[in-house]
């Protein structure tokens, strides 16, 4: 499903690039669980994912719109950090609650900290957890001046929650 | 004693008030906010109004601190003082303290000046990009007040300040912290206004939320903090109880980047695992506080996910947008319909939906149309819903002491 999103029209016109990193990491995650995502209670899984500054590149894309009086609202539609969870839930039909933390610290404990607090509204079945970060002009500007370099990534991980 | 999750504390800046009381005065009495915008030119712009602050305060800052703060900085500082007012602290460590803010876009109008700078190749501040970090309001009130447990960040669009309640309800009850400052923000900035543009979903005039003739969302600004403990800790330091955080729900539509799910299923599972959480029945629930943009899809969506979940007693449910008065303020929209249940419980008074002149055949609800009226409110159902899909509802109830 991931596959076809990816190759279509929506992925070229509308995707921005941290949106794809996050859909190929998911992709290869459920490749790699072997789950059958058809057959299971979609409404029982959870999606967590932790992001640094999350839809800067569709912000500077857009802003860049303004300026020049031709606005994409596909650039604007991205700009949220909220979109890449919303991608995961579009495309593999997530319908359990959805995360987005905004934080500047990337760590497997973090997200699992976030995702266990989040476990105790409607306890899920799986969570798919990760994080993201895609260096864009503003942000490879500021990591210039406070001397620290990020590399582009997106790590995505599925969890059995409810043992 | 059934140790529930308390609100204690309440901080509110909108466009129809700048605190608490002149808030709830003017939600009660349905008094708008809406105006012609003054901060920035609308000229090309094919709408002109919006839910605009007119004078943020200056909170003590000094002329330094008012140029490097965001906007959205300081309307979170001006709710955030409100919300801590006359409450004491000594009893519980700064540790056991967490911060869950909720936005949409955050720092914008710095991330703007920011994107300017850089491309007109002038000298850019690494400040001005801190400043548009999510988590940079939640940073600055953690500073303030001691807050040295979590200090987290949600963005799930337009619902991020009530699934950022709900995440804070649960840490409570985790026990991973005592008390914690929970809400959202979203200032006026260029972004938006040029996205939800682009976009086409804006009202030319007013909103007018449920009305068969609505246009579409007028975009506000804003920002609501609650601070929320457990009864039992804050009747220990000495707290007084305004409502309870019953219960809440999260689900996803998994449909489309910006419109809801035309069935309505997403949101009445929101609604519906809120009523799980809280223990309720659909009888209980006497009053909702709606999500009511004013586009066309989200009040028909909303009107056909509360039929799903209350059948027949969905006419006899009142629900009331407070959008029409204060505009789509985005990451603070859940939190400041919150706020306007803890009012209505308060005063057991409704608010009313103004700007509501000709009925939609299809939504076809009590929507307390233009004028307030009397009724006993004990559990409200607020619902908040946003961009992707991302689904919140939460249920407040009247705190009897």
């Amino acid at each position: 499903m991931s596959k076809k999103f990816l190759s279509g029209n929506l992925a070229g016109k509308a995707l921005n690039n941290e949106n794809k990193l996050i859909l190929i990491a998911t992709y290869r995650a459920f490749i790699h669980s072997k789950m059958d995502i058809k057959h299971m209670d979609q409404a029982k899984i959870s999606i967590v994912i932790h992001t640094s500054f999350g839809g800067l590149e569709s912000v500077e894309q857009f802003s860049s719109g303004i300026k020049k009086n031709s606005l994409k609202p596909n650039s604007f539609a991205c700009s949220s950090p909220s979109v890449p969870a919303s991608i995961i839930s579009m495309c593999w039909g997530i319908r359990g609650p959805s995360l987005t933390v905004v934080s500047p610290r990337f760590s497997e404990e973090a997200v699992l900290e976030s995702a266990s607090d989040l476990a105790g509204i409607d306890t899920p079945e799986w969570v798919i957890c990760g994080y993201c970060h895609f260096s864009t002009l503003s942000s490879v500007e500021s990591q210039n001046q406070m001397q620290s370099q990020l590399p582009d990534f997106a790590k995505i991980w599925i969890t059995k929650w409810k043992i | 004693m059934d140790d529930k999750v308390v609100v204690s504390g309440v901080g509110v800046i909108a466009s129809n008030g700048e605190n608490f009381i002149e808030f709830s005065e003017n939600l009660l009495n349905g008094i708008s906010g809406i105006k012609k915008i003054q901060s920035f030119s609308t000229a090309e712009l094919p709408f002109k109004y919006g839910g605009e602050i007119e004078n943020i305060p200056s909170l003590g800052l000094s002329k330094k601190e008012m140029r490097r703060w965001d906007r959205s900085t300081r309307l979170a500082m001006k709710a955030g003082d409100e919300s801590m007012n006359g409450i004491r602290l000594i009893s519980t460590p700064p540790y056991r303290r967490a911060i869950v803010m909720g936005a949409t876009l955050g720092g914008s109008v710095s991330a703007g000046k920011y994107y300017r700078l850089l491309k007109e190749k002038k000298q850019v501040k690494a400040s001005l990009l801190l400043e548009y970090g999510l988590y940079t309001a939640g940073s600055h009130l953690s500073a303030k007040y001691n807050f040295k447990g979590q200090n987290l960040a949600i963005s799930t669009a337009c619902s991020s300040s009530n699934i950022a309640i709900g995440y804070a309800k649960d840490l409570i009850k985790s026990g991973v912290a005592d008390l914690v400052m929970a809400g959202g923000v979203d200032p006026f900035s260029e972004l938006p206004w040029a996205g939800f543009g682009a976009l086409r979903n804006v009202a030319p005039l007013y909103p007018q939320p449920f009305d068969k003739n609505r246009k579409g969302l007028v975009l506000g600004e804003g920002a609501g903090i609650l601070v929320l403990e457990k009864l039992s800790h804050c009747l220990k330091r000495g707290g007084k109880p305004l409502a309870i955080i019953s219960g809440y729900g999260t689900s996803s539509d998994a449909y489309h980047m910006t419109a809801p799910d035309i069935t309505g299923k997403g949101q009445a599972l929101a609604m519906n695992l809120a009523l799980q959480d809280s223990g309720l029945d659909v009888t209980d629930v006497d009053y909702i506080q709606a999500h009511g943009t004013g586009t066309i899809y989200n009040d028909l969506v909303e009107t056909r996910a509360i039929k799903r979940v209350f059948g027949e007693r969905a006419y006899q449910i009142p629900v009331t947008s407070i959008k029409a008065m204060i505009g789509h303020t985005l990451g603070a929209s859940g939190v400041l319909g919150v706020i306007a249940a803890i009012v209505s419980l308060s005063k057991n008074r409704l608010i009313p939906t103004v700007n509501y002149e000709t009925p939609d055949p299809q939504c076809d609800l009590d929507y307390v149309p233009n004028l307030g009226r009397e009724q006993v409110v004990n559990h409200v159902l607020v619902n908040n819903f946003g961009f992707g899909g991302n689904n919140c509802s939460i249920i407040v109830s009247k705190f009897n002491g």
